[in-house]
Parts: structure tokens; sequence; C-alpha cells
């Protein structure tokens, strides 16, 4: 063979040093960045299949706000409505007086009497403090006003079971109910439709054609319904049962722990009490009730609460079934682009950086759903909320919550084709078609 | 030739070859040594499966040999990993291939800003460079055009200004003009003739012997081996 004649070189050949071709750490950091730019321009590229891709992440995260959204709702009413009826509190009402086969509900049968409460505060020692409660409908009257209000008469202990303080003056005493005396206090409303912004203590009102002192002007306590506990007068009980509307029973007894871990024994306590002091046999059912104030609470809001376990399902379904999209979308993705993974490597991307775009690019997609889904969430939840009336609670720490979720599913779902991708053979990459 | 010799940017030293799929071996590349030096301009020539491109990818450090020595610029890359590798690739290299290989759906100028994303020093400037080199093969005015907008032969030229990004030592081109008619083609040859001018060394595989009139040396393969290797008789210099 014939030695071919060369052209001289027309420069030196500077020799390769590693730090040519091996970055320094800290270009991983850049390269990150730098991806996520190269991932941006391949998701924006398709935009119909990238919005029906992240749909299963919009209603994941969206379910995810509302599920929460709705149960801490709910959990805030609960302790709300137990804030307003008092801690600890349970209440002993009359049992159910039946006609025939025909019950007549609860309290419609008078069992309880003055001595049964004074009895329950003595003998049952995980009982704190009571309140024998009555309450009837009369006219309030002072100079030329006149009101239809509600009279409770309730004991001394009233205004600390049911939290419901004395903003101005002061309660009635043991000795002023124990003597019947002809002494209240006035809720903040009927206060105000009465006196206006004057203070009421120490004036007289007329109720039932008697004249009462006002003692005290009570906290509002925010309005509720029929039975608004502002718009009321508070009497002594034995005042109200024998001065104003002769009774002999009283309605309920209002009762309070010295612990709230002690409500059963609470209750155990009050049941053997009454079944004794009722002379009641041993077989015999109970002429009384007595309910859990807080049971009651979360009684009602479990419908809500159970809505909200039933959201969270649909929100772990989602979020799997919405991963699996990405996922899918993914590895069709890197098998339409392996001519490009193959083009990209053959100029000098390396595994992490093929490895960060699909990954960057999984996550655009979920995050782009999660986005979209927090606004649907709040949307939802909103309309949920409102359509049944319940408390709906979103908390910044929902939202974000809920959007890392759809982070968490991009990253998951989006790593295997993205592995797949950054182990592609340059060359195979290259030839395939 | 001493004097070239002294200065080689490519060595392959006895290289071999085998691709096995399943009971078949191939011996793509067979005892296989050339040296070349920097700023030449290298046809490689040759029947279809003789190795060319098989070449190319060990030059290009896109594939490792089987057995033998491969030394870029002094350097043995053989035992390199495959991330060391793709950082020679971006610094050293510039690929142009057959079917351009551009990115769909991507302009032309993001096209060859690209590869600057994957070169660690080519960071600054890099929109810059990439419309310079848009601008040195002719497509200044075709920047934001996105590869289903442009004809072959500019797709070939955004190609080129994408393999010139990271002002590499080195253009591989394998069959650059095998898609193209010969008039596009004779001006993709012109940019590599002014390229290699200006100091590039130029290595291109083509089966058209007019294409390969317009290098300085011309190296035969048959079955994976070099049958001869001999400077271009008459070479045409084009401006
Ligand atoms: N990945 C591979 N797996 C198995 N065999 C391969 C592979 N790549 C190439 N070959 C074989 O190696 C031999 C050389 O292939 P190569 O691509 O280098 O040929 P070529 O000279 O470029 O041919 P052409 O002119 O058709 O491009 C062929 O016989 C081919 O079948
Ligand atoms: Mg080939």
């Amino acid at each position: 063979m014939i030695a071919p004649e060369r052209p001289k070189a027309s420069a030196d050949v500077k020799p390769i040093v590693v730090e040519d071709f091996r970055p320094p750490a800290s270009w991983n950091i850049t390269a990150v960045g730098l991806s996520v730019k190269i991932a941006m321009r391949g998701v924006s590229s398709n935009r119909l299949r990238s919005l029906l891709t992240m749909l299963g992440v919009i209603i994941g995260v969206g379910a995810v706000i509302v599920a929460i959204g709705i149960g801490q709702g709910s959990q805030q009413a609960v302790s709300a409505s137990i804030q307003r009826l008092g801690t600890n509190v349970l209440t002993v009402m009359p049992g159910q007086q039946r006609t025939g086969a025909v019950s007549l509900g609860f309290g419609t049968r008078s069992t309880l009497v003055l001595a049964d409460s004074d009895a329950i505060l003595q003998s049952c020692p995980s009982i704190g403090a009571v309140s024998p409660q009555v309450n009837r409908t009369a006219q309030v009257v002072y100079l030329n006003k006149n009101e239809n209000v509600t009279i409770n008469g309730v004991g001394t202990s009233y205004s600390q079971i049911s939290n419901h303080p004395v903003e101005e003056g002061r309660f009635f005493t043991a000795q002023e109910a124990k003597s019947r005396k002809r002494v209240c206090l006035l809720g903040s409303t009927t206060a105000t439709n009465l006196f206006g912004t004057d203070s009421p203590v120490g004036k007289s009102v007329r109720i039932v054609e008697q004249s009462f002192l006002v003692v005290g002007r009570l906290a509002s306590k925010g309005g509720q319904g029929v039975r608004n506990p502002d718009d009321a007068v508070y009497v002594p009980t034995q005042t109200a049962m024998y001065r104003l509307f002769g009774m002999l029973f009283v309605q309920n007894i209002t009762t309070q722990a010295t612990d709230p871990a002690l409500m059963s024994e609470a209750q155990d306590e009050i049941t053997k009490l009454l079944h004794r002091r009722h002379r009641l046999a041993a077989n015999e059912p109970d002429d009384f009730m007595i309910f859990n104030q807080a049971d009651l609470a979360n009684a009602r809001n479990e419908q809500q609460a159970t809505f909200s376990s039933l959201i969270t399902y649909l929100a772990i379904v989602s979020l799997g079934v919405g991963g699996i999209g990405i996922m899918n979308i993914m590895l069709v993705s890197v098998t339409e682009r392996t001519r490009e993974i193959g083009v990209r490597k053959a100029i000098g991307a390396r595994r992490r950086d093929i490895l960060a775009q699909f990954i960057f690019e999984a996550l655009m997609l979920s995050a782009s759903g999660g986005l979209l889904g927090v606004l649907a969430g709040l949307i939802g939840s909103k309309l949920v909320g409102a359509s049944n009336n319940w408390t709906v609670a979103i908390q910044p720490s929902t939202v974000i919550l809920a959007f890392s979720f759809s982070v968490i599913v991009g990253v998951f779902f989006g790593f295997y084709p993205a592995l797949k991708a950054s182990k592609l053979h340059p060359i195979e990459a290259l030839h395939y078609e | 030739m001493s004097e070239a010799a002294a200065s080689p940017i490519i060595e392959v030293v006895h290289v071999d070859k085998t691709y096995s799929t399943g009971e078949f071996e191939v011996r793509a590349l067979q005892d296989v040594s050339i040296s070349i030096s920097a700023g030449e301009c290298v046809a490689i020539m040759g029947p279809s499966g003789s190795g060319k491109s098989t070449l190319m990818n060990v030059i290009g450090c896109l594939d490792t040999p089987t057995s033998g020595t491969y030394r870029l610029c002094g350097l043995e890359v053989e035992n390199l990993s495959e991330d060391d590798l793709a950082g020679i690739r971006s610094t050293r290299i510039g690929f142009v291939f057959q079917t351009f290989n551009l990115i769909p759906r991507t302009s032309a100028i993001d096209n060859v800003e690209m590869a600057r994303l994957y070169n660690w020093r080519g960071l600054a400037n890099r929109r810059e460079a990439a419309m310079q080199c848009l601008e040195s093969v002719g497509l200044g005015d075709r920047v934001s055009h996105t590869p289903s907008e442009l004809s072959g032969g500019q797709q070939q030229r955004v190609a080129i200004a994408r393999a010139l990004v990271n002002n590499p030592l080195i253009i591989l081109a394998d069959e650059p003009t095998g898609a193209l008619d010969s008039k596009a083609g004779a001006e993709i040859m012109a940019i590599f003739q002014r390229l290699n001018r200006q100091g590039k060394t130029v290595l291109l595989v083509t089966h058209d012997s007019d294409i390969a009139q317009y290098t300085k040396r011309i190296v035969k393969f048959k079955d994976g081996q070099i049958m001869s290797d001999e400077p271009t008789v008459d070479p045409i210099e084009l401006d």
C-alpha cells in the first residue's frame, strides 16, 4: 500500500484533559434547571394529550381537597357545637311516654324533680356541677317595650356548664335561688331589645305580671334557631317553677362531669342513682334518658365524615389511575421520541440529563394537573358544602398537601419511563424506526 | 508523513468490532488501523455493510471497540464511562447524520442551541453562538422555522450548525448528502470545505464518488477492513 501524502496539520492537537468533558459537581444543579427548560418544550408541544393525561390527577387532587375540606369542616362543626353546648356535659331528660305502642318522644313524661338534681350533685362523685332546667315562652316588659322570649329556669351553675358567661352584673346566688327570689339575667339580644345601649343591671322588668330585678346580662353566645340563648331571660329554676309557671317537674337536668375521661362513669352513677330514687325494679326500663352532648354533635356530623372518607377513597383511586395514565403516556412518549433521545445523547446528553428531562416532563404534566385539581377542589368543596349546608374548612396546608400529592405522583410514575429513556444506547436509539 | 504523524488527532490501532446477535457473530471491523491528523478532510467509502458507520461510531465515541485501541487527541477513550464519552462528544465532536435528526416541532435556533445545553462550558452566550452558526451556514433568515418548514438541504445546514455550535475539533458526517440532490449536496460539501479550511478535521462517509472528490483523502472499506487509503486524485475545491 502506498503511504498517502498527508496535508500538514493546521493546528497543534491539544490533548484532552479530564476537566474538558467531566463537568464539576456544581454543574448538576445547572443541568437540572436546563432539564426543566427542555422538558417544558416537550410538554407544550402536545397540549390536548397532556390535558387528557392530567385528568386523573385533576380529579385526584380535587378530591383530596374536597375530602379534607369537608372532613375538617365536620370536625370544626362538632367542636363548635360542643363548645356551644359546654364541655363534659351530660343531659338527663325524662323518659319517653308510651300510649300503647306509640312513642311520644323523649321529655314527654314528667319524672324528674328538683330533688333528683340535688341528689345527683351530692351522690355522684364524677359530677361536678348540675343545673336543673325548665323553660317556657312568656312576655317580658320594660316600660313600654314588650318582648316575647324564652324564660329559662336554670341552676346557679348554668353559666359554667353551658359556657355562657356573665358579661355585666352578676349571676344569681344559691340563696336567691333557694328562696325563689324574683331576680333575672338577660340574654344579650333581649337586653338590647329592651334597653338599647343602656345597662339593664339594677332595673326592673315584668314577667307574667311580676316584677323582676335584673342582676346581670349574659354574653352573646351566637344565635341558633328558635331557642336562641341570646334572646332569653334567665331566672332561678325554683322561681320559674313555683312563682311563674306552677310546675312540679323539671324538664331536664344538665350535669357536668369533673373530667372528660369520667363521662361514662358519670353516666353509670346517674343511671344507678335515678333508678333507685325512682323506685324502679331491676328489670324495669329507665324512666329517664341520659344524652352525651358530644356524642349528639358527633352523630349529627357523622354523615359528613362518611362522605369525607368516601371522597378520600376516590382521591386515592384517582391519583393512582392518574399516575398510571402519566406513566403510560410517558412510556409512549419515550418510544415515540427514541430517535430524539439518540440525537441528544450523540450531541452530549448524559444519562442523568435524559433522566431529568423525562422526570420533569412527567412532573410538569402532573403538577399542571395538580394546579387544575386545586382549582376544581376549591370550587367542588364550595358546591358540596353549599348544597348540603355543611361547614367546609379549607386551609392553605390542605391545598399544599393536595398539590404535593400531584408532584409525588409525577415523580413516582414518571421515574420508570425516564429511567428507560436514560438507559437507551445512543446508536440503537438513533437507528430506531 | 512524519510531521503529520507527530500530531494525529484520531488514532485507531488494531481495532476490532464484533456484533453478536444470537448465534451470529458479525465482525464489523477487523483489525482496522487508521491515523488522521488535525485539519484533514477524509472520505470513507465502501459497499453497504462494510463497516463504515461502525468506524464512525467508534471515532465519534458513540461506541467502543471490542478490542484494540482508540486515541482521540492522545486520550485513550475505550475505558471511559458512558457519561465521560458524552462529555467528549459534546465538546470535541460534531455529528451530522444522513437523516438530519433535528428535533421536530422545535425551531432551528432551538435545535442548534440545544447542543450547548449539554456542554458545561457552553452555557454563556449560547443564543448568540447558535445564531452565529446558523448565519455561517446561510440560514440567518430561517432561525424560527421548524424542521417541517425547511427543505432537506436547509435541514442539513441546521444540523451542521448544531454540530458546530460547541466549536468541535472534528466533524463526523455519515452520508450527509445521501438524502439530498446533487446541487444541495454540493452546497453542503462547500460548507465542509470551508470548515476544513478554518482548521476543522472533517471525516465523512459517502457512497458517491463525486462527493468524495471534494475531500483530500479517500479511505476505502470492504468487509470490515481498509482496502485502500490514498490522497484524492484531482480534488475539487469549491468556494
Ligand atoms: N447493532 C448491530 N448489531 C448487529 N450487527 C450490526 C449492528 N450494527 C452494524 N452491524 C453489522 O455490522 C456490519 C457493518 O455495519 P455498518 O453499519 O458499519 O455498515 P456500513 O458500511 O455503514 O453500511 P451502509 O453503507 O449500508 O451504511 C454490517 O454487517 C451490519 O449488519
Ligand atoms: Mg452506514
